[in-house]
């Protein structure tokens, strides 16, 4: 807008008198039609002065209408270009990426459905629904870290959406290593919106069973299972919980529950075999893990295991062993397999290839390393080699200090050996390191009535018995007890 | 050599002398060696059958030959009374009696009975025998057969045919001419104290000779038989005195089969009169055999009921029996004993008193029998108590029990010995049932550090399932945690465009 010249005053109307265009307040010349708004007439244009305080010299008729063409050419160029800009700001701008991202997400176009969402992202379109959308399509790639960050943003822009929370949650669970805590206070946001979401009352049970949470683990999945008691998978996951609380009869209530609904269900019977087992029931342990394999449970490995030890438990070694190997063969590189082989060959009296399987434990050196040594250690008192053994014992020690099995076995060496100061001290040590474990009680007593210290064997029997009154073998010690207080009378 | 120096030899050579014959009262003209190298030579010097027939006799023989003076001469039971009377007699008798035995075959008693008969002839034909009824000092014979004996080796015996004697006294009169000449110069050669050197010396070949002869020709006599001239005489009573004789001898020896077949022959030809059979029962008791003695004696009695000196003995015999029974605590058997002894003398009060004794010692012994008795009772239901006490394994209740058993049976005494020997063995058995019972205590606690050792592996394999039960669970949480994941997402998703 130019400056109006003092003697000029400015049109009062909003509007041109000639050609109606709108002009603001202030304005002296109509810019469409070059009508001077102060005096209603149009302005014409002359050639200037030097000075430009002349009159313009008036063209001739000729030149007007190439006049008139170029200043129509120019407005129609003019008129494009704004055309153009006001194209491209309206794509720019106004262009719906999100609903486009949408489409091609539910037509299953993943990468373009990325770009048209990351760009909707780029231009703040609706940014929680591109992120969440941007989430789903990054899930549906199997991008499940960067499909986290996306719900985490959206959740973040839209905390009321229970659906992107819900997901966020489930990816925290997918992440390798899955962010548990994470994915907990997720599913614990949902749950104070939708206290009856079932999926994610189930999972956030899961996940406080996974991180040791137990009895919140316990207290969610009954929740669930009150919600959806025809669930055979809320039953299941509840009886893996209890049997993780060591709450076997428990377990097997729902692992039955489980099974009724859904008789082929196999690691519900796995999980049956599992508690049965833990009750001490060998036979019905027996049944449920054959059934196990047989409804394909995917808890081979496992069912195994607990087929061996079950037989190992009733002496049937051969059989074990088979089961061992068949779980050996299922993953040849578990240590676990190879210690169950070695104390399954030990005691059927196969000492070279327990030793065998033994020092294979010995050699990946993990977990049960301190253990194999004691299972060494116990071939070699059945061969006879008390050194070996006082030397596999001892390393069993060095490995793991608090092996009270090893420092107990290493006491009733040291006393076949004759060394009784040797023993005692071993004795003591594993009653230090297992107070509760009356097994070494039983040991040292037993040492102590060898040695005719009939009052020291009286204590520790007494003891024994105190701390396992409900062993098999409490009849027996009992009896040899009596026959201890009796010789002292 | 001064007279106090002879003299001094005189009295030394004297007292060895005494101490000598003192220490040779087996002389008998021939010393012991010189008798039985008689005998042997004697038997050599018979022809090869009768050697032959000797053989397996010749022990009886030599014994017979190696009797001593005194047992021949002080005997008149087993060998003629040569000490009586003329001793020429006294061998032809012999040598009948042998003769006529002999016809039954040899014997071990013919055989020791032709052993002295040939030592009495071998004696009857040496200076100095008691038989040759000389003058001559003891300590001369002595000497010279002391003398002999030393050079009895020495000697050497020329082969002879031998003669059957048909007329004993005539032959032996023959063989002893010259002995009184022998005599004179040897016991002259030792007072001058030659001694055996000279004529005793160059004269005992001689003398070995003839008396090798003289007992060869006796024992040749015996054993062919039929040549003796015979005499009359009570030729019975030799032959009954030859087979009681006979029948001590082999009892004796020890024999007693033998003597019982000689029993036999007495019977069989009429010869056991009481006497003999007294003869007889006393030989049997004087060896010991007194049961079989009194057996003889009962006999004997059957036929001479009131034969006061058998009756004595018999009850004196069993008055010793009763009351060495009695000392040894054989209380029946000394009753018995005692009762017999007043079934053969009514009226010995010593044996009235002793059986009185017996009887109530016998009743003592019953009623602390019937009192051990009990005892044995009540220590083997000890036994029985503990034994099932042990059987229920209460082992230390029975151990008690049977200590209490074994203290029972301790204290019986040696007084009965079926209950002792019962309470030995059951001391016995009840220290192996303690000794038993002592290891089945050591084996429960061996069997303790077995449980313990066993409670160890049985917790190797719980601790093993425990700690793969709970990698599992674990497992199986995380699977079902990802699977649950895993399926509401896809159901989320499914629904995830709505809630958009």
């Amino acid at each position: 807008m130019r400056a109006v010249p003092k003697d000029v005053r400015p049109v009062k109307s909003d509007r041109c008198p000639r050609c109606g265009t709108q002009v603001s307040s202030g304005d002296v010349i109509c810019v469409a039609c070059g009508t001077n708004l102060l005096t209603g007439k149009r302005v014409t244009l002359g050639p200037s002065s030097a000075t430009g305080t002349g009159s313009a010299p008036t063209a001739p008729v000729e030149r007007n209408w190439r006049r008139w063409l170029a200043v129509g050419g120019i407005a129609a160029a003019s008129l494009i270009v704004v055309a153009a800009i006001v194209l491209a700001l309206y794509y720019l701008v106004f262009q719906d990426f999100v609903g486009q991202g949408r489409r091609q997400y539910d037509a299953g176009q993943y990468a373009e459905a990325a770009e048209s969402l990351q760009k909707a992202v780029s231009r703040n379109q609706k940014p929680a629904l591109a992120h969440y959308y941007l989430g789903l399509v990054y899930t549906a790639q199997g991008k499940t870290e960067a499909a986290t960050g996306e719900f985490s943003t959206s959740v973040e822009l839209d905390p009321s959406n229970v659906t992107a929370r819900l997901l966020l949650a489930i990816s925290y669970a997918l992440l390798a290593p899955p962010r548990y805590a994470n994915e907990i206070e997720q599913l614990e946001a949902v749950l104070e919106r939708q206290p009856g979401n079932t999926d994610a009352s189930l999972l956030l049970g899961l996940a406080y069973s996974v991180t040791g949470r137990l009895d919140e683990a316990v207290s969610n999945l009954e929740g669930a299972v009150a919600n959806q008691p025809s669930s055979d998978a809320a039953h299941y996951l509840l009886a893996v919980t209890y049997a993780r609380q060591g709450r076997y009869e428990a377990a097997l209530r729902e692992a039955d529950m489980a099974l009724s609904i859904n008789p082929q269900l196999g690691d519900a019977h796995f999980l049956q075999g599992l508690s049965l087992n833990a009750e001490g029931n060998l036979t019905g342990t027996l049944q449920a893990m054959k059934v196990a394999l047989e409804n394909n449970t995917q808890f081979r490995r496992g069912t195994r295991y607990f087929l061996g030890l079950t037989l190992l438990s009733t002496k049937r070694y051969d059989d074990a062993i088979r089961e061992f190997e068949y779980a050996n063969r299922l993953s040849p590189d578990d240590h676990a397999t190879e210690y169950l082989l070695g104390i399954a060959c030990r005691m059927a009296g196969r000492l070279d290839e327990a030793l065998r399987h033994l020092n294979r434990v010995i050699e990946i050196d993990r977990g049960f390393t301190s253990k194999a040594h004691v299972q060494t250690a116990i071939v070699y008192i059945a061969r006879d080699d008390l050194q070996q053994a006082r030397t596999a014992l001892e390393r069993a020690l060095e490995i793991d200090s608090n092996n009270a099995e090893a420092a107990s076995r290493l006491a009733l060496l040291y006393d076949r050996m004759g060394r009784d100061l040797d023993a005692i001290r071993y004795f003591k040590i594993a009653i230090n390191k297992e107070p509760d474990n009356p097994s070494h009680r039983l040991a040292l007593g037993s040492f102590y009535a060898k040695r005719n210290q009939t009052a020291e064997a009286i204590r520790e029997l007494k003891t024994y018995l105190r701390r396992a009154p409900e062993e098999e073998d409490v009849s027996e010690v009992r009896r040899v007890l009596d026959l201890l207080q009796g010789s002292m009378t | 050599m001064s007279e106090h120096r002879k003299l001094l030899i005189r009295v030394v050579a004297l007292f060895i002398l005494i101490t000598v014959v003192a220490g040779s009262e087996n002389a008998f003209a021939w010393g012991e060696k010189a008798r039985r190298t008689i005998a042997w030579t004697a038997i050599r010097a018979l022809p090869v059958e009768h050697q032959m027939m000797l053989r397996g006799y010749e022990e009886s023989l030599l014994e017979g030959s190696s009797l001593s003076l005194e047992a021949v001469m002080a005997r008149n039971d087993g060998v003629p009374n040569y000490a009586a009377g003329n001793v020429l007699n006294a061998v032809e008798n012999e040598m009948h009696l042998l003769q006529s035995v002999s016809a039954d075959g040899l014997s071990q008693y013919l055989a020791f009975r032709m052993g002295v008969l040939g030592q009495v002839v071998a004696a009857m034909n040496a200076p100095f025998s008691r038989f040759a009824q000389t003058e001559v000092g003891t300590d001369v014979r002595a000497r010279y057969e002391y003398d002999i004996d030393l050079t009895i080796d020495g000697l050497s015996y020329r082969s002879a045919k031998r003669m059957p004697i048909v007329d004993a006294r005539r032959y032996l009169g023959e063989k002893r001419r010259y002995i009184s000449d022998a005599e004179f110069f040897i016991t002259s050669d030792y007072k001058r104290g030659v001694g055996f050197r000279e004529y005793a010396a160059r004269s005992v070949n001689i003398y070995f000779q003839n008396a090798v002869n003289t007992v060869a020709d006796a024992w040749y006599t015996v054993l062919e038989r039929g040549t003796l001239f015979r005499r009359p005489g009570a030729f019975s009573l030799a032959l009954r005195d030859y087979y009681v004789d006979s029948l001590a001898f082999y009892i004796n020896h020890d024999q007693d089969e033998i003597a019982d077949q000689t029993y036999g022959v007495l019977v069989t030809r009429n010869l056991l009169s009481p006497q003999t059979a007294k003869r007889i029962a006393d030989t049997y008791y004087d060896a010991g055999r007194y049961s079989r003695a009194v057996g003889e004696y009962n006999r004997i009695l059957d036929q001479v009921p009131n034969w006061t000196e058998i009756r004595r003995r018999v009850s004196n015999y069993y008055y010793t029996l009763g009351v060495a029974l009695l000392s040894g605590g054989n209380l029946e058997p000394a009753k018995a004993a005692f009762e017999a002894v007043l079934k053969y003398e009514p009226g010995n009060a010593a044996a009235r008193t002793e059986l009185d004794r017996t009887v109530s010692l016998i009743a003592a012994r019953d009623a602390r029998l019937k009192e051990l008795r009990q005892q044995l009772r009540i220590a083997n239901a000890l036994e029985a108590r503990a034994s099932q006490e042990s059987a229920s394994r209460q082992y230390v209740d029975a151990r008690k029990t049977y200590r209490q058993a074994r203290q029972v049976y301790a204290g019986v005494g040696d007084e009965f010995l079926k209950e002792r020997l019962e309470a030995t063995r059951a001391a016995r058995r009840i220290e192996s049932q303690i000794a038993s019972i002592t290891a089945k205590i050591g084996d429960e606690i061996r069997m303790l550090g077995q449980l313990a050792e066993l409670r160890l592996s049985q917790g190797e394999i719980s601790d093993t399932s425990a700690v793969l039960a709970d990698r599992v669970l674990q497992e199986m949480n995380q699977a079902a945690h990802s699977g649950q994941a895993a399926s509401v997402k896809k159901e989320t998703l499914r629904g995830g465009r709505k809630a958009g």
